[in-house]
């Protein structure tokens, strides 16, 4: 079922064409990895601003 | 010959939090363009490469299935050898390597799991089998996250690493199981067709794209590895000195 011929996905019975399980399973990949990614990133980014919060603390005021 | 004691010190001196946070902090960059150029270039390869014959475009499934479940495998391969250093030198670093690589290693086994069942659907007509290949490779989910569920149930930091190091090296059998389910049992999943000793059997048009997205995977888990054992090493500097701030506040409170 190609062309014309195919239903569309959000009506009706699900009717999933090669080319959207292709694009399924990149959407997931990247969806997947984007997270994990964000996810790291972003706790890197809170635990290093209180590292440096805990340094300037640590530091005595006359060598800054 | 003087190189071997020169690689020792240096592969030691990564071991201490301090020298590795400085070598992330130069490594984390460079890795990270690394990872976005080959993931750009094995992106244009897969949907720029031939169709296949019989399978028509969904061949293209393969470019991200199979990158993912060799991360899957080389995660764990990466956590059993830090779990190793863990049991037997006690070295904390080689700890924190093995506890920051099992979400890593959980989220690389489902995209590949899942991407395999969307790849099935067309192919066998089935989303899902329990042959040998998928079993195992489901248990090794399982395993992820029984690892990371144990690490968040023990408080003491040090008897989570020894309980889950043992898990993780008494666990590694199952990495030999699913590299040679398909050849052992009778399987509705192909046999090795790149990693074999008779060289791959995928033509070069769909051999290219497959290792250009290999390198990227792999890229990808070393700057998302390099980062995670950073923060969590971040993280254990933080917790300590809370912990020392807690005893001294009641220490004045006395």
């Amino acid at each position: 079922m190609t062309g014309s011929q195919q239903k569309p996905l959000l009506t009706g019975r699900l009717e999933m064409n090669h080319e959207h399980y292709v694009l399924a399973a990149y959407l997931l990949t990247f969806v997947v990895m984007v997270t994990a990614t964000l996810k790291v990133w972003f706790s890197g980014r809170i635990y290093r601003r209180r590292i440096e919060a805990l340094a300037r603390r640590r530091q005595p005021r006359g060598d800054r | 010959m003087s190189s071997i004691p020169h690689l020792k010190n240096a592969i030691v001196g990564l071991a201490q939090p301090a020298r590795f946070l400085e070598l992330s902090e130069r490594l984390l960059p460079a890795l990270a363009a690394l990872t976005a150029f080959c993931i750009a270039i094995g992106l244009y390869l897969s949907f720029s490469s031939d169709v296949d014959y019989q399978q028509g475009v969904t061949v293209r499934i393969m470019y991200v299935h199979v990158p993912a479940a060799w991360m899957a495998m080389l995660c764990y391969t990466t956590m059993t050898a830090n779990a190793i250093g863990s049991l037997v030198w006690r070295h904390p670093l080689a700890d924190v390597a093995a506890r920051v690589a099992a979400p890593l290693g959980a989220a690389f086994t489902f995209v590949s799991l899942v991407t395999g069942a969307i790849w099935g659907k067309p192919m066998w007509g089935t989303w899902w089998v329990w042959d040998a290949r998928l079993t195992s490779m489901f248990v090794l989910f399982i395993m992820y996250l029984g690892i990371l569920a144990i690490y968040r149930a023990i408080d003491d930091p040090a008897r989570a690493a020894r309980v889950t190091a043992v898990l993780i090296v008494v666990g590694f059998v199952n990495i030999p199981i699913i590299k040679f389910s398909v050849d052992w049992w009778n399987t509705l999943h192909q046999p090795a067709s790149v990693l074999r000793l008779g060289g791959p059997a995928l033509d070069v048009e769909f051999l290219r794209p497959l290792l250009v997205m290999g390198v990227a995977f792999s890229a990808l888990f070393a700057t998302l590895y390099v980062a995670s054992i950073r923060n969590e090493i971040w993280r254990r500097k933080l917790i300590t000195h809370d912990r020392l701030a807690a005893k001294a506040a009641a220490h004045r409170e006395t």
